[in-house]
């Protein structure tokens, strides 16, 4: 157990190396720089900047320098002092603009990833139990629907209904009235009330998904000899469901974080410029559009690093649950 | 060779099917078969026979695409003698069946037991659900019951998982699992088939003792008929979904009336004697049983087929006596037709 | 095939009298890989259907500018917004009485006097006379052959038909999803290919080769697939500067996909050539001194060829919702290029889309497409697999 969580763990830091070279490469790929759209900002004003300003600049901003140097002094920025840069567009730190949405963003991911298991699992389960019923027909047939519909395409859908029939469309997380308000039941039930929609765009993949795999390798389990074997020694079907076969079926499940998370994290970007939600999503399409690149990288990183967490805790729970990963016989 | 009256399970006219993308596949097609108490009965066949089909249908095993189409099986316990097919799925009987008076191991010891939970933990769950044992007592149950059959460090192996087990030692666990509420019939379907040659030996060794000891029925399928000549008491040699011929285990050694247990037998190798020369074979391959030859389906591959008979009739069963039976033509004019 | 070849009463002895199996097992014996794959395959009938669907998308591609009633640039600002008619053999309240003969009804407009904004309705007096094989704007087929002649299209070319309804730029919306399935569908494809190059090869050395260089490789793989894709791929897209050509922005958004796409086929690949590696046809061909590339690429992958497409055909889904979303987010192709994501940038403002829900069609056209390379990608992995069920 401990060479695996050491393994899991050297892969998750060679991930984030790999992350933040991508997403550096994805930041000093636009031509120019902060200093360069700065010098064009105060252009536009009038006021031209000497070439010492702009050289001072560059040094302040570690901009000097070949692309490994930039890259180093970028890194330890972050990782020294939490420094992500700044934001052209906002023209502040980009932990400023990060922060105050990235709690939402993680709660409403949460919310929808907790959602997204509790319905997947049981209709999973109750499609591969009762396989070729008219219900797994049913489920079968959404489920394909639900993953070959982009997510947007679900959201414009549900925009047209509720304009057609409300006449409006609900946006953000809460209502005017509550939106200032102290943490209370009344706002906790107009958040859950604002909640539903964006649930349902940004979870419908997910669930489809999720219900998808939990089908299949659940036929799979209840076709091994064990569940033969099991019967033939008088286990009661209930139980040798629940004992069996579920608790192999649920390891692949519990692996599927690492992908349903980020699915959900971009589900929040669409979801987000529709709904006009207080996340993370329309920060990075905004700051995409205006090749905001600090703003944007950094956004792409903080989701990346939400992502490779949420992976290590999958394979922390996977390793808790099976014992071969625990005692060392499979990786 | 005295028989006792009366069988404890007595199988007849089953038929089992499997549903394919080509169509029906008749796997079992009219077996009957007694087991009697304290008796051992191999049933062999090429794979594809329906041997394990007709094992599994008993304890009503068969998989989804499957499912019996007629016949009974009847069970002659304690209690009133009833009919396994005839049960309610839900029937406390059928329950009490399955692993309380009949245990059953199976090909695959490693598979056939859950990866990710100890051998204990399973064979635990097993006890309580035929004996009432409580947790204490059950567990102190399971490791007597691993010691008995011959688990070294019962005490340490009760907490291991089947993966950190060898197969021979799984397959030992599963047999403690079987016997673990005293069955009166143990069915054992291939259990050596995917163990090596020694391990093979010890584990016979180990069903032998153990029904001595239990004083059970064994059924045992095999293709094996080294493994038939140790253990059997009564032999049932089934082809395409039937047995063909069926006898006491010296008598089919040594008079071998079916020309298929005549093929089986001289493909056996025999020390000394088949030094030096080919072995014959049977020659040709089991046919598809979507394609059932006509008449007699051997025919085909028999060396004493007679052309216009074999082909177009089904064989007669003749029966001999003394629990002697064969399904062809040849012994038409002797013993009593059945 | 070798159904030819063989005569079927070959086997002297082999066939022994009285064993009769029908034909369709004679065949069976007999039949090649690629022949049993297919058997298989058409029992499956949802994937049939969609193999037939896709079969007529991909002609509807090639043909593009004969099945388009109108050219990509064509823009009628007279009718902006203008809803969906209906085409109608027959015309009972015309002028003349029953007339015969396809036809749709013109539009009638009326201004909203508070928000100046203009509707269109059908209007059953003005009949718009449609044919087929009609005159219309020129075009070059395939690039080469200029023909003027379109599958379907308004006897007047000046008269508006708009079967699907207009965009807000007053394009004809069927005519765009024309256009549009060529550039999305395309993206799917030839994305795919360039993902499996890429997969195949570091695929095929991995599980062939195995040891070192499959270590090296799985981790490769590992590291990329923990990599959230899709957050990548938008920072990617947006690094392209803005001001390039729609064909390069075509073919780079193409690429970055791909880049990211090919490590689930390597992983499919590397599984298949790990099995087979021990198989003794493999080693034989190497006895034989072929060289290794020969081995991997003349006789193991063929013998997996069908998986390898079903995989394919299932990757292209991912491939095509990908450029969807990104184009409809704006970062993928912009316009003037015209794809289902770019064409959806319409359907995106609440005021427009209540009025106008024929902007969605686009996406009725990326759900049908997906679902198809799905079932049929589906009906051959199954069919690929015969011994599974």
């Amino acid at each position: 157990m401990v060479r695996y969580l050491g393994r899991r763990t050297l892969y998750m830091a060679a991930t984030l190396l790999a992350i933040s070279l991508m997403v550096f490469v994805i930041i000093s790929l636009p031509p120019g720089d902060y200093v360069t759209a700065l010098q064009a900002k105060y252009n536009v004003m009038g006021q031209g900047l000497t070439e010492a300003d702009v050289a001072n600049l560059r040094m302040r901003y570690g901009l000097d320098g070949n692309l490994l140097q930039q890259y180093w002094h970028w890194i330890t920025q972050i990782v020294l002092h939490g420094d992500l840069g700044m934001s052209f567009e906002h023209s502040k730190p980009v932990e400023e603009v990060i922060a105050p949405r990235l709690g939402w963003t993680i709660a409403v991911s949460l919310i929808t990833l907790l959602v997204t298991w509790a319905l997947a699992f049981p209709i999973g389960v109750y499609s591969a139990v009762k396989q070729h019923s008219a219900g797994d027909y049913a489920v079968t047939t959404v489920g394909f629907l639900g993953l070959a519909t982009p997510n947007f395409l679900i959201a414009l859908v549900f925009i047209y209904f509720s304009v057609t029939w409300f006449g409006s469309v609900p946006s953000g997380l809460c209502s005017p009235e509550w939106c200032d308000a102290a943490w209370n039941l009344g706002k906790l039930l107009d958040l859950l009330g604002h909640l539903w929609i964006p649930m349902i765009v940004i979870g419908t993949g997910g669930v489809a998904g999720l219900v998808r795999i939990i089908r299949n390798n659940l036929l799979d389990e209840l076709r091994r000899p064990y569940v033969t074997a099991a019967r033939a020694r008088g286990v009661p079907e209930g139980a040798l469901l629940r004992r069996y076969p579920l608790r192999v079926a649920l390891n692949p499940f519990v692996s599927t974080i690492g992908w349903v998370l980020p699915l959900l994290l971009v589900g929040d970007i669409v979801v987000g410029q529709i709904l006009s939600l207080p996340t993370l999503g329309p920060i990075l399409l905004g700051s995409l559009k205006s090749q905001d690149m600090y703003l944007a990288g950094s956004v792409i990183m903080v989701l990346s690093v939400v992502t490779v967490i949420g992976t290590l805790i999958s394979d922390l729970l996977l390793g808790w649950l099976d014992p071969r990963i625990r005692l060392g016989h499979q990786r | 060779m005295e028989q006792p009256s009366r069988p404890l399970l007595e199988i007849s006219g089953l038929h089992t099917g499997f549903d394919t993308f080509d169509g029906r596949v008749r796997a079992v097609d009219g077996v009957d078969l007694e087991v009697h108490a304290g008796k051992t009965l191999c049933v062999v066949g090429e794979s594809g026979c329906g041997k394990s089909v007709t094992a599994r249908s008993i304890l009503r095993l068969v998989e989804d695409s499957g499912s019996i189409d007629a016949g009974t099986i009847t069970w002659h316990g304690d209690g009133a003698p009833f009919d396994i097919l005839s049960l309610d799925p839900r029937d406390k009987r059928l329950q009490r069946l399955r692993g309380g008076d009949i245990g059953m191991i199976f090909q695959e010891p490693a598979a056939s037991l859950l990866q990710l939970r100890t051998i204990g933990a399973q064979l635990i769950e097993t006890l309580r659900i035929h004996t009432g044992l409580d947790k204490r007592a059950a567990r102190a149950r399971a490791v007597e019951l691993l010691d008995s059959v011959g688990i070294p460090d019962p005490q340490r192996r009760i907490d291991a998982y089947p993966f950190q087990l060898s197969g021979g030692m799984c397959q030992r666990a599963m047999i403690a699992i079987a016997l673990c509420a005293n069955p009166s019939l143990l069915i054992a379907d291939e259990p050596t088939t995917a163990l090596d040659v020694t391990t093979q030996a010890r584990i016979l060794d180990l069903i032998r003792s153990l029904q001595a000891e239990h004083r059970m029925a064994v059924m045992f399928i095999t293709h094996d008929l080294g493994v038939v000549a140790e253990l059997a008491d009564e032999v049932a040699v089934m082809y395409l979904g039937r047995v063909v011929e069926r006898a006491p285990v010296d008598e089919i050694f040594a008079d071998p009336k079916h020309p298929y247990t005549k093929a089986l037998l001289a493909s056996v190798p025999v020390l000394g004697r088949d030094r030096r020369r080919d072995l014959p074979t049977i020659p040709g391959a089991v046919p598809n049983p979507l394609h059932r030859p006509s008449g007699c389906s051997f025919h085909p591959r028999c060396a004493e087929a007679i052309a216009g008979k074999c082909d177009v009739d089904a064989p007669p069963e003749v029966n001999f006596g003394g629990g002697r039976t064969a399904e062809c033509v040849l012994y038409e004019t002797e013993g009593a037709k059945a | 095939m070798s159904l030819k070849t063989v005569p079927l009463n070959d086997g002297e002895g082999l066939e022994p009298t009285g064993m009769t199996p029908s034909p369709s097992e004679l065949q069976r014996t007999r039949a090649s890989q690629r022949k049993l794959v297919w058997w298989a395959f058409k029992k499956h009938r949802l994937a049939l259907v969609s193999a037939w669907l896709l079969a007529a998308m991909l002609i509807v591609i090639a043909l593009c500018e004969f099945v388009a009633p109108f050219g990509d640039r064509h823009r009628d600002s007279e009718y902006t917004t203008a809803p969906p008619q209906v085409l109608k053999l027959w015309d009972t309240d015309g002028p003349d009485g029953f007339r015969f003969g396809l036809h749709v009804d013109g539009y009638t407009s009326t201004q909203d006097p508070r928000s100046l904004r203009i509707t269109y309705e059908p209007n059953p007096e003005d009949r718009v006379d449609v044919g087929l094989f009609v005159k219309g704007e020129e075009y070059e087929l395939f690039g080469l052959i200029p023909m003027d002649r379109h599958l379907i299209g308004p006897k007047d070319s000046g008269d508006p038909m708009y079967l699907f309804g207009t965009t807000t730029d007053g394009q004809d919306l069927l005519s765009q999803l024309v256009y549009a399935t060529r550039v999305s569908a395309s993206v799917g494809i030839i994305g795919v290919m360039l993902a499996f190059l890429l997969g195949i090869v570091l695929g095929a050395v991995s599980g062939y080769f195995g040891g070192w260089i499959d270590n090296v490789v799985q981790r490769i793989i590992e590291l990329i697939m923990a990599v959230p894709s899709i957050p990548l791929w938008l920072g990617l897209a947006a690094a392209l500067p803005a001001q390039m050509g729609p064909v390069a922005r075509y073919f780079i958004i193409t690429t970055i996909l791909a880049l990211v796409a090919w490590t689930g086929l390597a992983r499919e690949v590397r599984g298949r050539f790990l099995a087979l590696r021990s198989e003794e046809f493999v080693t034989s061909a190497r006895l034989d001194g072929s060289s290794h590339a020969r081995v991997m690429f003349r006789h193991m992958l063929p013998s997996f060829s069908s998986h390898i497409i079903a995989a394919l055909s299932l990757s292209i889904p991912g491939m095509i919702l990908a450029e969807t979303a990104l184009s409809w987010l704006g970062m993928g192709l912009r316009p003037p290029a015209v794809s289902w994501g770019v064409q959806l940038q319409d359907a995106s403002k609440w005021s427009v889309l209540s009025g106008a829900p024929w902007l969605l069609i686009p996406g009725a056209c990326v759900v049908l497409v997906v679902l198809a390379f799905n079932f049929v990608g589906d009906g051959l992995r199954d069919a690929a697999d015969p011994y599974k069920h």
